[in-house]
């Protein structure tokens, strides 16, 4: 079985204006992955998630996910927004962003990771190591040792 | 680890309305879902301090998803059994003068072999140690056994339980012996009067009834008294304490804060962190405390969440800043003659 997250689908540092170009940007990474098959027809499901109720957590956090069956392979794609995006949440725009891809019918893995993070994601020193690290290779580390398996 | 268990579980959607009246079209300012469910709310206060827990959940339709999806992006891992009948959603229509208005689906029918498919997840995720919280009304189809034929099956697998109910099914949890009791329940003061089939009129009045479940064979009642506090009645005797927070906004949910609280520091050491809980004014506590101690420990811990939750609007469930705000007094004797004035909660 293929990582979670790997360095490639880490983004640190990206100005964006809106949530869906932060979460198209993400989806790219997955695409040039391999992990995604068909990129409008992806973000169409996360669209469509993200519609039904914003994914966006208290802390600066924003959570775009989706089962797809566009999607290969479980991953969990990473971007850091200094400024922040709108996601939704009561207290203001996400600087830390997880887009969360899970293959259709791949029962509630996704759930799985989902509140795994959000478990790590309620400390503020998990957020703040996010937040400071240097570069992709740290987060993926952060990430594989605080949140998987 | 604690795993909580909510039978009937759904989603409460709020909506915010200038003024609803009967037999019109009434436009909704606002809106929004939230988790619904006892079990379900202990499990989300646990999270929100970092605790690992699991909330077993029969569910279905489309609001079953919606429902995993928002329990999972609060840190609580979710068992889910799926069922045929859809989850229900719940409605309260809010309005700005305080007037609340609840509108409750009835839920899914259980089938007898949902029951079953139930049952086995809620053993399978009994492991030693593990705390089993039972929580809230059974659904339709389930029998009101149900929750008092779980208990002797749980200890056996070595796991504590608690069961937080009322009515039918709570009055057949306590008919029950040795084994098949639980080790504890959280009875609010109108359902201790049921459970004791007399008024409660004082404090003192409180600790003989809860003493008189602990002869029956329950090990420890901690009694939720609204406004007045809670009393814990275990090993160590009786204990009343009492919380207060600023501005009280939604007592729903808070009996159930205060249950978790009891259980983050009850359930030690099985509860695990995923992390520093810097905000939380009650640890570092020793590990060597006298079982006193410990009891006014966990009374703290339960009165703190509680306040914090009355803090909060709607049924949201306190974060370790919203309990480190609540001032909790621990009384230093029960006084037996204290009248009681609080709401039941």
């Amino acid at each position: 079985m293929s990582e979670l997250i790997t360095d490639d689908l880490v983004l640190l540092d990206v100005e964006v204006s809106d949530r869906s170009e932060v979460t198209r940007l993400l989806a790219q990474r997955l695409q040039a992955a391999g992990r995604v098959t068909d990129l409008e027809g992806f973000l169409g499901d996360v669209r469509a998630r993200e519609e039904q109720m914003p994914t966006g957590l208290p802390g600066g956090i924003g959570i775009p996910h989706a089962r797809s069956k566009f999607v290969t392979t479980p991953t969990l794609g990473f971007a850091r927004v200094p400024k922040g995006v709108d996601f939704g949440a009561e207290d203001g725009p996400a600087n830390l962003i997880f887009l969360i891809a899970a293959p259709d019918g791949a029962g509630s893995e996704h759930l799985t990771i989902l509140a795994k993070l959000a478990r790590k994601l309620i400390h503020q020193s998990f957020r703040d190591s996010l937040l400071a690290a240097a570069g992709p290779a740290d987060v993926t580390a952060i990430i594989t040792k605080e949140v998987l398996p | 680890m604690i795993v909580t268990l909510t039978p009937n579980p759904g989603l409460d959607r709020t909506l915010q309305l200038d003024k609803l009246v009967r037999g019109s079209v009434n436009r909704a300012a606002g809106g929004r879902v939230d988790p619904g469910g006892k079990g379900i709310n202990v499990s989300r206060a646990l999270a929100s301090h970092g605790i690992k827990t699991t909330a077993v959940v029969p569910l279905g339709g489309p609001d079953g998803s919606v429902l995993s999806e928002l329990l999972a992006a609060t840190g609580v891992t979710v068992r889910p059994v799926r069922v045929a009948g859809g989850t229900r959603t719940n409605v309260t229509v809010a309005e700005p003068d305080g007037t609340t208005t609840k509108l409750n689906e009835p839920g899914p029918e259980l089938s007898a072999a949902e029951i079953a498919e139930l049952v086995a997840t809620v053993l399978d995720a009994a492991t030693p140690g593990t705390w089993v919280v039972g929580c809230g009304s059974l659904p339709l189809g389930v029998p009101v056994t149900f929750y008092a034929d779980l208990i002797a099956p749980l200890h056996a697998r070595g796991a504590k339980v608690v069961i937080d109910s009322s009515g039918a099914a709570m009055r057949a949890v306590l008919a029950g012996t040795g084994d098949a009791l639980p080790d504890l329940i959280k009875p609010n003061l109108e359902e201790l009067m049921e459970a004791v089939g007399r008024r409660l009129p004082t404090l003192g009045a409180v600790v003989e009834a809860a003493q008189e479940l602990r002869t029956r064979g329950v090990a420890t009642v901690l009694t939720s008294l609204g406004a007045d506090g809670a009393v814990l009645v275990g090993a160590a005797g009786a204990v009343y304490g009492e919380a207060r927070v600023d501005q009280p906004l939604s007592t729903v949910g808070a009996g159930d804060a205060l249950l978790a609280g009891y259980l983050s520091r009850a359930a030690e050491p099985d509860v695990t962190r995923t992390g520093p809980t810097a905000a939380d004014p009650t640890t570092p506590h020793p590990t060597n405390s006298s079982p006193a101690d410990r009891a006014r420990e966990c009374l703290t811990a339960a009165l703190a969440w509680g306040a914090a939750a009355t803090s909060l609007p709607g049924s949201r469930m306190p974060a370790p800043d919203d309990v480190a705000a609540v001032a909790v007094t621990i009384h230093d004797h029960v006084d037996a003659g204290r009248l009681l004035e609080g709401d039941p909660r």
